[in-house]
């Protein structure tokens, strides 16, 4: 459960201060598969950066499942990210010396064998080979991403951002880089994990394809919320 | 620690163009420094070497109020016979080898009959006993024609003034000195035998006669101007030798030992050991200020990677180590490649040696107690302390610019691409 409360995130630009979030409250349930949508510098990305961590509160709170992030420090935003949320990027971010498998069993690095142990994983090679089966890459843990197409390249950020087994999945523009084919495939695919595994999926995107794919759009403009409707 | 290991490894692959060229910049350093070092030591070493084997021995006594003045060769200010005697038998007790020597500035006079002139050299003059010098200098071993006193008037030339008067043995010489008490006196000598050793100061400026010959023309009655003493081990000198002859000897005369007596050309050296030091310490600033650049870049280039790092729960610190580990790396392979290298230069080197005399000449003083062919020392503290020490540089080189990206905020990092 998101609980986003009265947030505000200004940014200063020379002598200027500029309101990117400015007091947005809404709440999103587990399980849900929400789109924040908008036209460019209406503030979806900056809301999805709070919600992740990413960045830092003006004012105002967001509480995940009674975890307020307005008062974690560094350490403790660094460790909630660990083992609460997944990302997934618009240009997949994938470490291109590593093999598609190597770059999913790096989200394991920075855990304990404590934490890998809480999220049940005993083999992290194993998991990660199990996470790139369910998003249809298995037969292609060696390939570096230079050697994947756009579309498997996501997929491989998509088996990054679940391995852990997240219960909030962020995803920013994820389909912008792919053609309409390969984003109907990305985004049946994080539905059918998210209903499979009860993950939240919050997408920033104001793709067509994206905002007809999911359950609740919630539209901003200037970084105020202007519409939250369900499809 | 082996996957961050592996990244930083492969990271390091990932632009093997720049990862080379920082390489060669730390194997440079390494090998210049190691190299430069190991001459350094050796012309330090030899010269030593040198001084002690050939001119001042490990310790030198001298009569009290000699040796403030001993740049001067004071006549009037020397140990007389029975002080020598006695500490000559306490030194002998104590098992230390010691031979006394009378010097004394001196000019050397020949006459050519073909030119029909006279030509005059300002020499040193070193009164030696032909028999306990052998314990304690290796003069008579660097003979390289004559012999080592077999009569009685004859005077052994270093080989340069040798060659500069055009004298070779059974030539008659004149020498001009000063005796006890500060006379002049005027000896006809003949040449016994000419030395070649490796101090090519002892061949340009000393001449040899025995000390029993010149007691009766200078009127020594047994005494001398030092007694040099060596505990055997010409090569090892200290400071607790001297303050243990001192104890033997008393305290009427005075243990100097031989960074004392030669603190003008230990000075000279250790100058350039220390200028030397600062050319590499330069040379090692490059080498790192290459590193913090390729690393700047390094940061600059993988922003994005960084950031989705941090956002999968890395830490600031753990990214700072990725790249400061592949800075240590660039500086691990770039030591050991190095100081390999240096191992086979010096090897050769220290068996060969450079040869300067094509460029300087051998009369030429230049401080330093060697021939003009120089040969390192291969001393494992360099092949150990210079690579050590690239390395951490390397470190500190990686750590400095990437410290900065690591308090960056994430959605930052990601804004700035």
């Amino acid at each position: 459960m998101v609980e986003i409360k009265s947030l505000v995130k200004t940014y200063k630009t020379g002598d200027e201060e500029v309101r990117a979030i400015d007091d947005i409250s809404l709440n999103i349930k587990q399980g849900e598969i929400v789109a924040i949508s908008g036209a460019s510098g209406s503030g979806k990305t900056t809301l999805l950066n709070l919600i992740g961590t990413l960045d830092n509160i003006t004012s105002g709170d967001i509480i995940i499942n009674e975890h307020s992030i307005a008062s974690m420090n560094e350490k403790e935003k660094t460790n909630y990210r660990k083992l609460n949320l997944g990302f997934i990027f618009q240009s997949y971010n994938l470490i291109p010396v590593l093999s598609a498998l190597e770059n999913v069993e790096l989200a394991f690095q920075p855990l304990s064998k404590q934490e890998l142990a809480e999220i049940g994983i005993s083999d992290t090679k194993l998991a990660a080979k199990e996470a790139l089966k369910a998003v249809g890459l298995e037969g292609y843990e060696e390939r570096r991403p230079g050697q994947l197409s756009g579309g498997q390249q996501q997929r491989v950020s998509i088996a990054r951002a679940i391995v852990r087994k997240p219960k909030i999945l962020l995803a920013d523009e994820p389909t912008a880089n792919l053609d309409s084919k390969n984003s109907l495939l990305i985004l049946a695919l994080l539905s059918k994990l998210s209903h499979e595994n009860k993950i939240t999926v919050i997408y920033s995107s104001h793709d067509q394809e994206v905002l007809k794919n999911v359950e609740r759009v919630i539209i901003l403009k200037d970084g105020k919320l202007v519409e939250d409707k369900k499809c | 620690m082996l996957k961050s290991l592996k990244l930083s490894i492969r990271n390091l692959a990932r632009y093997k163009t720049r990862t080379i060229i920082t390489i060669v910049a730390v194997l440079i350093s390494v090998l210049v420094s190691t190299v430069v070092d190991g001459l350094v030591r050796g012309m330090f070493t030899i010269s030593t070497n040198n001084l002690i084997a050939y001119e001042s021995s490990e310790v030198t006594i001298y009569q009290k109020g000699y040796f403030e003045k001993r740049d001067e060769y004071p006549s009037d200010i020397f140990i007389s016979g029975d002080l020598l005697q006695e500490a000559s038998e306490r030194l002998d007790k104590a098992e230390l080898p010691n031979t006394p020597r009378y010097k004394a500035i001196s000019e050397l006079i020949t006459y050519s009959e073909e030119e029909e002139s006279e030509f005059y050299l300002n020499v040193i003059l070193v009164g030696v006993d032909k028999e306990r010098d052998k314990n304690v200098f290796r003069i008579s071993e660097s003979l390289c024609d004559g012999s080592w006193f077999e009569n009685e008037d004859e005077i052994i030339l270093g080989s340069k003034i040798a060659e500069k008067l055009n004298l070779k043995v059974g030539d008659i010489v004149t020498l001009s000195t000063t005796g006890a008490m500060g006379f002049a006196e005027t000896l006809d000598l003949e040449v016994g035998g000419i030395i070649n050793s490796e101090d090519p100061q002892v061949n340009m400026s000393q001449v040899f006669v025995n000390l029993s010959d010149l007691d009766s023309y200078l009127l020594l009655k047994g005494g001398a101007t030092e007694i040099a003493v060596s505990d055997g081990m010409p090569s090892v000198a200290s400071k607790k030798l001297a303050d243990k002859v001192q104890k033997i000897i008393g305290p009427e005369l005075d243990a100097k030992y031989y960074e004392e007596v030669n603190e003008d050309i230990i000075a000279i050296m250790n100058g350039d050991k220390g200028s030397s030091f600062i050319m590499l310490l330069f040379l090692f600033i490059i080498a790192a200020a290459g590193i913090s650049n390729t690393m700047i870049m390094a940061v600059m280039e993988r922003r994005k990677e960084n950031a989705m790092l941090r956002a999968l729960g890395f830490s600031r610190r753990s990214i700072v180590s990725l790249f400061v580990l592949e800075g240590t790396l660039t500086g691990i392979i770039g030591a050991l490649i190095g100081a390999l290298l240096a191992l086979f230069v010096m090897i050769p080197l220290s068996k060969y040696g450079l040869d300067f005399t094509a460029l300087l000449s051998e009369e030429m003083d230049i401080g330093y107690r060697m021939p003009l062919i120089l040969r390192p020392t291969l001393f494992w503290q360099s092949f150990v302390f210079i690579p050590i020490l690239a390395v951490l540089l390397s470190s500190l080189s990686a750590f400095f610019p990437v410290y900065k990206t690591g308090k960056e905020e994430i959605a930052d990092l990601f804004r700035r691409m």
